[in-house]
Formats: structure tokens, C-alpha cells, sequence
């Protein structure tokens, strides 16, 4: 029973746990689940399972961690190929051996596997300057729930041969099929890293900074912007920070490159900086200093939560967005509100997390905190995902918005793959 | 079998639709629709070239009516036969949705249409200091369309990403001729990635009427390098030194002896005569970004034996050396009457051996090949130059491509990086994967309600009866003068 209590999603504890130790014996539980028709549900690490529909069906967990590890690296082709239940961290160590790396910084990477990161679409500030983790993916195998196992792409950085089914896995909560391995196109580690911190009082000033800097023929390694009660404790750690109370927002920029160019880079974004406003700026080396600032934007994704939302709208107008919830950050009377926008891709995350770890709430006073986002973000012309959310509240609500008319492709691609609805039946986007 | 009485229906239905003018069915006119960057010889029943997004809709309707494949088609440049129409076929082309429909600075994005040229949307972009990455080498003739179709690369595709990383949202008409928008104008999407599922997926899932891109700003300084090299290894050797230290240049192309000497006469680049290879290394960025690089490069270049290291950075020089580069094929024409371009892949660590056995098998053969390729991402284009009226050429040339084919899949790489399967390459699909690999691709089908509407006879093997080998779909007239 210990056991079975640590795969609970939602409330719900299954039935059964499965362990396989090999690929042969996940699929050969797949296919027994499928033909018992018995709803599963797959884990990694278990960093992503707030993620999702409160599950309706759910006889089997099936954790992926035990299966044997799979770590082929070609470093003079700057490509790799793992198996899914690797940590983030694992690989990255590993790859760090021959001066790479993947360029995917997702929050709890000691926890967090390839294949539920990917699952799950998690993204972190990497993804300013090398796109997200679809952009990384050259090739893939996955269970289907028939047990087949199925590839596509393969292991080299460029191929047109047959449809991509690998992409339309990210993101996809494993509903058409669990990753087996995924083969990657890494990057080199670069020689030097920097952060420059800027502290701000109002988001215009931080859109001008922004956009000064996304507009130079320089891509920042990472972009963001941290807002709310995430803030304050940081700027003691900038030097000669304005200990103005009203400076409540904080723009992080990742540099990389030699020397001489990062020194430029350096010199364009505190020339932002101070263009907009900015009410104190510091420039840390990347080791130690910088890192407890990155951290701040995991937490904001990692903290268990009593609402997590997530939404990605045009870049320029996330700023918007980024207001508009801030206007909603008191949820109960003492909750903690946090949020990150990653600006040059319009990604909004934004969390609801209780102080004295209490974690109950008036779900009135969250829906209505839900319904108000929503038609913020219809207004923005895009959509939200609930990332975190309690029980009692999913039981009333989709947690993700409405993906539009092609929800109508999406099903029948699940009913293609996963005829018995036996993977994570029911947690996905519009119902599937 | 259509009757002249059915064709007549057809006719006048589809006039209602787009006008006389751009109804094609007249034999005369319909042989031009005949073939793409191929010579398959297959007439389609019908080519109708729509305005609209709707009048695109109406066309497939009606092709549902009548029970016809549909091919689309944009500028017919492709190489994997993928616009070659399934005899008594409708042909719907693109050529006339040609509009850049927004332009928005702030957010980097640009909606077009499927028709647009792919250079043209780099150049309106311009004057607000942005630019389209994938720059295929027909990129003054290829559609945006095509592209998403083929998931088209380019040499710049090495540093950025090939088309697939650039699309953010594509309107397409599906087979029973209703629209949807796969993906947007944002930067993701709730739910399935259905837009990577119809990138390079060869016009097979439905017809794309409006597509999102993503721009990317203009470096502030480029810089080519010109590198020349005594023997081809130590060119293959100097690629995966300047990956392996750490840099990914914006692009990396490798030209050899038989390509420079037949390029010379043409744009007159100044590469060396004694040259075995030439390495064409471009970085961009920051100014004191490309210095930093273009010195590094430089020192692998000198460590290789390259001693007559050339650098170009001012833009006219550097488009004559592109444009040496990008027109190399069409320069091969002096050779010989036929070529045949293989596209294939391989790991970049491995090039050094596929091109010493490319080499055997063109002497095996006694074919002359060309090599000028995207060395960078390991994306091969050995030329095969050949002459069809020769007897014994051609089914020599498809054995060599064949061969070479076969070489790149079993050291670890793909079947095309770029041109896509089509017909040419249906037959080797089993290469690469097998029949549960191959099902479960073909689930996409009925999952985007498309059957067999669209471009029924590729990419699956079998699905065509003209698709023997590589010798139907990609054997080429040098003379005919496109640019590939």
C-alpha cells in the first residue's frame, strides 16, 4: 500500500504498480493493460503528474525508472540517444564529460526524466535561444498501448524520411504512446556564462528593456522576468540594490559566448537596463551568485501549489497577461504569489502557493480566480492550462482551455493510437 | 476511367469556381503540369489554380465529388516527385496565393500564403531588420507551401533549424474541404503538435492555404570563409574539428574538384584549381562574436593544410560565393547532359568514410560525381552526371544511388535530408523501418480524415507503381537550368 501511495494522482491511488526492468517487459504490460482494457497511467519521476485531468479510470501505474539505461552519445556529432527514464540531471552530467549538453533547463532536473519532461512539455529560460524541447528532438521510440513498439526520426540532426511522429508526442501527456528513448541534437557548452539581473518597477519598463534587447542580432541564452513575492528576497543579494519597496519586477538575462562577446552582450543589456529605468542592475558570473536567481524561476514551476497556471500568448502581449494575473495574486488570505514570463517566447507561468502549508481554499474564490484568467486570456486570443490545481477543483473544470476545431484531428489521432483509451485516458486536452 | 462527358463536368464545374482562365485541361497545357523536379510522365486529369483559400475548399470538394486524387503543387521544384500527379489526377496549384498577408515586428511573425517565392518573404522582411532562415539552394523559385510540405532545409539550417523549427501555424483545407488552423501565430499550442505532424509530411494530410512563420533579427555582421583543402579527408576532417571545438556555424558546405571546376566558368568564385575540396564556413552574429569564431575557425582550417584561406564580408562578395554555391548544380550542365542529385544523410563523424566510398562506387561505376553539400548537418548531394541516350547509363546511375543510399543508412543516418520520399525513395523506406513503424505512421491519414485523397502514391512503399527506384522520379536534364 506504501507503495501504491506514492503513484496517487489527484487523490486517486491505483490499483496495481508495474516496475519493468526492460523494454520487452513494458511492452509486454502495455499490451496486457490494453487487452484487459485497463487505464494507465505512466510516470517518470513524478514531477509532472499535477499536470492533467483529474484521471476518471485508473487500475495501473507503470514507472519507467527501472528500465535498463541507455546512453549513446556521439559528441563529434553533437547527438545523443537516452532512454526516457533518465533524469534531466543524469544526462546532463554525462554529456558534460565532453564539454556538452542539452539545451533544457526544465525545474526539478535531479527529479525530473527525459521522457515526462518532454510528456509534459516543461519548459525552462534555455528555451529563449534554442527553442523548446521539440526543437532539440531528432528521433524517438514509443510504446504504443497495443505494446508495439514504434520508431520515427532517426539519429542524425536533419531527416525528412516519413511523418514526424516524434513532435507530436511533446506535450502530449503520453496518451498516444509511452517514450522509449528519444535521441536529441545537443549543444556545446559555451565557454563563459553570465547573468545580469535588472530590477524594475513597472512591467512597461521591462517590455521596453525586453524588447531593446530581443531586437539585436543576439540571442540571449535565457530571458525572463520574475514577478511577485519571488522578488523581494532576491534583490538583498544584487550589489547596491535600490531598496525602493516598489521595485517589484526583475528581468534575468542569460549571456554565453567568449569573452570579447560576452563582454558586448553585457554592455547591451545594462544599456537596456538603463534606457528603461531601471532601478538597479548586477552582472554575476554564472557560478553560485547567478544560480539562486534561476532557481527563483524553478520555484515558481515546482512549488506544490494550490493553482498553477501556465499560457503561452504573443510574446509582446505577455506582458499583458502577466498584469492581468497579477491583479488576481490574492487567492486566500495569506497565500504567496509568484510568476515568470519567458519574454521572447510569451510564456507565463504563475503559481498560487500557501504559506503555512495549508492547502485548503474556497474553491469559489479559485474558480472564480480561474474564470477571471480565462477570459483575460480569451481576450488575448489564446488559451490556459490549469498545471496545478486540488482535486475538488478539476472535478468542475477542464484544465486545459479550448484548443479550437482542430480538437477534432486530436481525437481521432487518439482513437488511431490508442483505440481502448487505456493511456492516461481522460486527462488530456478536451477530454481525450 | 473518365469520360469525355465526365471531364466536360468537371471542366465547367471547376470554371464556376476559379474562371476559364485558370482551369488547365486542354493536353497542350496540362503536359507543363506533367512532372516537378522529376520526369515521371503522368497526366493529370485537371490542374486548377485557385485565389482563395474558399476557392481552394470548392476545388476539393469537388475532386471529392468526382472521385479524384488531389496533388498540390507549388513552384515544381521538388526532387522526390512529391507534385508528380497519380495519373487522372486534379492538380491544385498554389501559384496564384502569393500574398504576404501581416507582417508583426514587434512579435517576429509573418502569415503568407502558400505560393510566396521563400526568398521573397526574407526580402520584404528586411527593412524591419528580419529575415526567414531556411533557405533551400531553389530558393528563388520554391513556395513557402512546398516547403512546409518537404520540410525544406538550406545551408543556414545548420545553426537555426530547418523549416519545422520556424513554422508556428499553418491554415490548411482537409479532404472533405473544410479548413482548420493547426497551431497559430503563438509560439505553442494546447494539445497535439499537429503542425509538426503536417511538416514534411508531402502534401499527403491536406493543402495548407496560410502559414505562420517565425522571423529571426539580422545578424549584425556575417562572415564566409573560404577554405581549401589538398584531399577531400582532410576537408571531412576540418568539419568535425569545428563542430567538435564547440562551434556551430551558421552554415558549413563542402564543394569538391568537379563541382569548382565547373563552377568556375560560370560565377568565377576564385577557388583554387589544385583544390580537392573547398569549405565554404559561415558565421554570424555579434561583431565580436564572429571574430572570435571566424578565428577559430581559421586555426582548424591552417591545422588541416588549408593554406589559402579566403574571407568574404561585405555582402557582394559574399552572394557571389553563395550564389557559386547555390547555382552549382545548374553550372554542372557543362559536364554532362544528366544528373541525378541524391540526397542522404549521414553522421557528420563519419563523412570522411561515406565520401571515400561515395567516391569507389562512382569509379565502381564508372560514373563522374559531383559532392557539394551541407557537410555541416552530414547532408550529402553527391551529383551523379550521366547521359540518358547512352545505353546502360541510367540503370547504372540507379544502382549507384541505390548503393550510396544504402551506405548512408547503414552508418547510423536517413534516407533524405531534405527532398523528402515521395516516389523516388518509397522503395527504400524498408531500410529504415519496419512494417509496425511504417502502420503507425500511416494512422496520421485517417486521423487527419484524409484517406487517399491526397497525393495517394507516396511516400509508402507500394502505394506507387511508378515508383521503381530511384530512376523514374529524379534523373534530371542539366539543361533545363533550375537552380536545386
Amino acid at each position: 500500500m506504501n507503495e501504491l501511495s506514492s503513484y496517487t494522482v489527484d487523490g486517486i491511488t491505483p490499483k496495481h504498480v508495474l516496475r519493468p526492468r526492460s523494454v520487452a517487459e513494458l511492452s509486454a504490460a502495455i499490451a496486457e493493460a490494453d487487452n484487459s482494457r485497463q487505464a494507465v497511467i505512466p510516470f517518470g519521476g513524478g514531477t509532472g503528474m499535477t499536470l492533467g485531468n483529474l484521471p476518471r479510470r485508473y487500475d495501473l501505474a507503470v514507472d519507467v525508472t527501472d528500465i535498463e539505461s541507455l546512453f549513446e552519445h556521439n559528441p563529434g556529432d553533437l547527438t545523443a540517444k537516452v532512454n526516457s527514464g533518465m533524469t534531466i540531471n543524469c544526462l546532463q552530467e554525462r554529456l558534460c564529460e565532453s564539454g556538452q549538453r542539452l539545451a533544457f533547463d526544465p525545474p526539478s532536473p535531479e527529479q525530473a526524466t527525459i521522457g515526462g519532461a518532454i510528456a509534459a512539455n516543461a519548459v525552462g529560460p534555455l528555451r529563449s535561444a534554442f527553442g523548446g524541447i521539440r526543437d532539440l528532438i531528432i528521433g524517438m521510440t514509443i510504446v504504443l498501448a497495443n505494446g508495439s513498439l514504434v520508431k520515427s526520426g532517426g539519429q542524425v540532426v536533419k531527416n525528412v524520411q516519413g511523418f514526424d511522429l516524434h513532435r507530436l508526442q511533446v506535450g502530449a501527456l503520453g496518451t498516444l504512446g509511452i517514450l522509449v528513448d528519444v535521441s536529441f541534437k545537443l549543444a556545446p557548452i559555451p565557454a563563459k556564462e553570465r547573468t545580469v539581473v535588472a530590477l524594475f518597477e513597472d512591467l512597461d519598463s521591462v517590455f521596453d528593456a525586453s524588447q531593446q534587447i530581443i531586437g539585436r542580432s543576439f540571442e540571449p541564452e535565457g530571458l525572463a522576468v520574475l514577478a511577485g513575492e519571488s522578488v523581494p528576497p532576491l534583490i538583498s543579494f544584487m550589489d547596491q540594490p535600490d531598496r525602493d519597496a516598489k521595485a517589484r519586477y526583475m528581468l534575468l538575462v542569460r549571456l554565453a559566448g567568449g569573452l570579447a562577446s560576452i563582454q558586448r552582450q553585457t554592455d547591451l543589456v545594462t544599456g537596456a537596463a538603463g534606457a528603461t529605468s531601471a532601478k538597479g542592475t548586477s552582472v554575476l558570473e554564472n557560478d553560485g551568485d547567478a544560480s539562486r536567481f534561476w532557481k527563483a524561476i524553478d520555484n515558481v514551476a515546482n512549488a506544490p501549489a494550490l493553482l498553477r497556471l501556465r499560457s503561452t500568448v504573443m510574446p509582446a502581449s505577455g506582458f499583458q497577461l502577466l498584469a492581468d494575473l497579477e491583479r488576481l495574486k490574492d487567492l486566500t488570505p495569506d497565500n504567496h504569489f509568484a510568476a515568470v514570463l519567458h519574454s521572447s517566447f510569451g510564456t507565463v507561468i504563475a503559481s498560487w502557493t500557501n504559506k503555512n502549508g495549508v492547502m485548503n481554499s474556497s474553491n469559489k474564490r479559485v474558480s472564480k480566480v480561474v474564470e477571471k484568467t480565462r477570459s483575460v486570456v480569451r481576450r488575448l486570443g489564446a488559451s490556459i492550462v490549469l498545471e496545478a490545481a486540488q482535486p475538488d477543483l478539476k472535478r468542475s473544470l477542464d484544465v486545459f482551455g479550448d484548443p479550437g476545431p482542430s480538437v477534432e484531428i486530436m481525437r481521432r489521432l487518439k482513437i488511431e493510437f490508442d483505440p481502448h483509451n487505456t493511456l492516461n485516458p481522460g486527462r488530456f486536452v478536451g477530454g481525450i | 476511367m473518365e469520360t469525355s462527358g465526365t471531364v466536360g463536368t468537371l471542366v465547367r464545374d471547376l470554371t464556376q469556381i476559379v474562371g476559364p482562365d485558370h482551369v488547365i485541361w486542354r493536353p497542350e497545357d496540362l503536359i507543363v503540369y506533367e512532372y516537378d523536379g522529376s520526369i515521371d510522365h503522368s497526366v493529370p486529369a485537371v490542374v486548377v489554380v485557385p485565389a482563395s483559400t474558399e476557392e481552394v475548399s470548392e476545388s476539393v470538394r469537388l475532386a471529392n465529388h468526382h472521385g479524384l486524387a488531389i496533388v498540390p503543387r507549388g513552384a515544381g521544384t521538388g526532387l522526390s516527385g512529391g507534385a508528380v500527379p497519380p495519373s487522372g489526377a486534379m492538380v491544385i496549384a498554389l501559384t496564384r496565393l502569393t500574398k504576404i498577408i501581416n507582417v508583426d515586428p514587434i512579435n517576429h511573425v509573418a502569415i503568407v500564403e502558400p505560393g510566396l517565392v521563400n526568398i521573397q518573404l526574407s526580402e520584404a522582411v528586411a527593412k524591419h531588420g528580419l529575415y526567414y532562415v531556411p533557405d533551400p539552394s531553389s530558393q528563388r523559385a520554391c513556395t513557402i507551401g512546398g516547403n512546409v510540405a518537404e520540410n525544406a532545409g538550406g545551408p543556414h539550417c545548420l545553426a537555426y533549424g530547418v523549416t519545422t523549427n520556424h513554422v508556428l501555424g499553418i491554415e490548411i483545407v482537409l479532404a472533405d474541404g473544410s479548413t482548420v488552423w493547426l497551431g497559430g501565430a503563438e509560439r505553442e499550442h494546447l494539445g497535439y503538435d499537429l503542425r509538426a505532424a503536417f511538416i514534411g509530411s508531402e502534401g499527403t494530410l491536406g493543402i495548407a492555404t496560410r502559414i505562420a512563420l517565425r522571423l529571426i533579427p539580422l545578424p549584425e555582421s556575417v562572415r564566409t570563409i573560404v577554405a581549401p583543402f589538398h584531399t577531400l579527408d582532410q576537408a571531412c576532417l576540418t568539419v568535425s574539428d569545428v563542430i567538435g571545438s564547440g562551434i556551430v556555424p551558421a552554415a558549413l558546405e563542402m564543394i569538391d574538384r568537379v563541382t569548382i571546376e565547373a563552377v568556375e566558368p560560370v560565377y568565377q568564385p576564385g577557388y583554387p584549381a589544385s583544390a580537392a575540396a573547398v569549405l565554404l564556413v559561415e558565421v554570424d552574429g555579434l561583431i565580436e562574436t564572429v571574430q572570435e569564431q571566424a578565428q577559430v575557425i581559421e586555426t582548424i582550417c591552417k591545422a588541416r593544410g588549408a593554406d589559402e584561406i579566403r574571407v568574404a564580408d561585405d555582402p557582394q562578395s559574399r552572394a557571389n560565393l553563395w550564389a557559386s554555391r547555390k547555382g552549382a548544380i545548374g553550372a554542372l550542365g557543362t559536364m554532362a547532359p544528366n544528373y541525378y542529385l541524391v540526397d542522404g544523410v549521414v553522421p557528420r563523424t563519419r563523412l570522411q568514410e561515406v565520401m571515400a566510398r561515395v567516391s569507389e562506387i562512382g569509379k565502381q561505376f564508372k560514373l563522374p560525381i559531383a559532392n557539394v553539400f551541407h557537410a555541416g548537418d552530414g547532408n550529402l548531394h553527391p551529383c551523379i552526371l550521366f547521359d540518358e541516350r547512352q545505353p546502360g547509363d541510367v540503370e547504372r546511375v540507379v544502382e549507384a544511388g541505390a548503393r550510396i543510399l544504402e551506405i548512408c543508412v547503414a552508418v547510423g543516418g536517413a534516407l533524405s535530408g531534405e527532398h523528402g520520399i515521395g516516389l523516388e525513395k518509397q522503395s527504400y523506406m524498408g531500410l529504415v523501418f519496419n512494417p509496425a513503424d511504417l502502420e503507425a505512421m500511416a494512422k496520421l491519414r485517417p486521423a487527419f480524415g484524409a484517406g487517399l485523397t491526397f497525393n495517394p502514391d507516396k511516400i509508402f512503399p507500394g502505394s506507387s507503381p511508378n515508383a521503381h527506384g530511384v530512376h523514374r522520379t529524379s534523373i534530371r536534364s542539366t539543361g533545363s537550368g533550375d537552380v536545386v
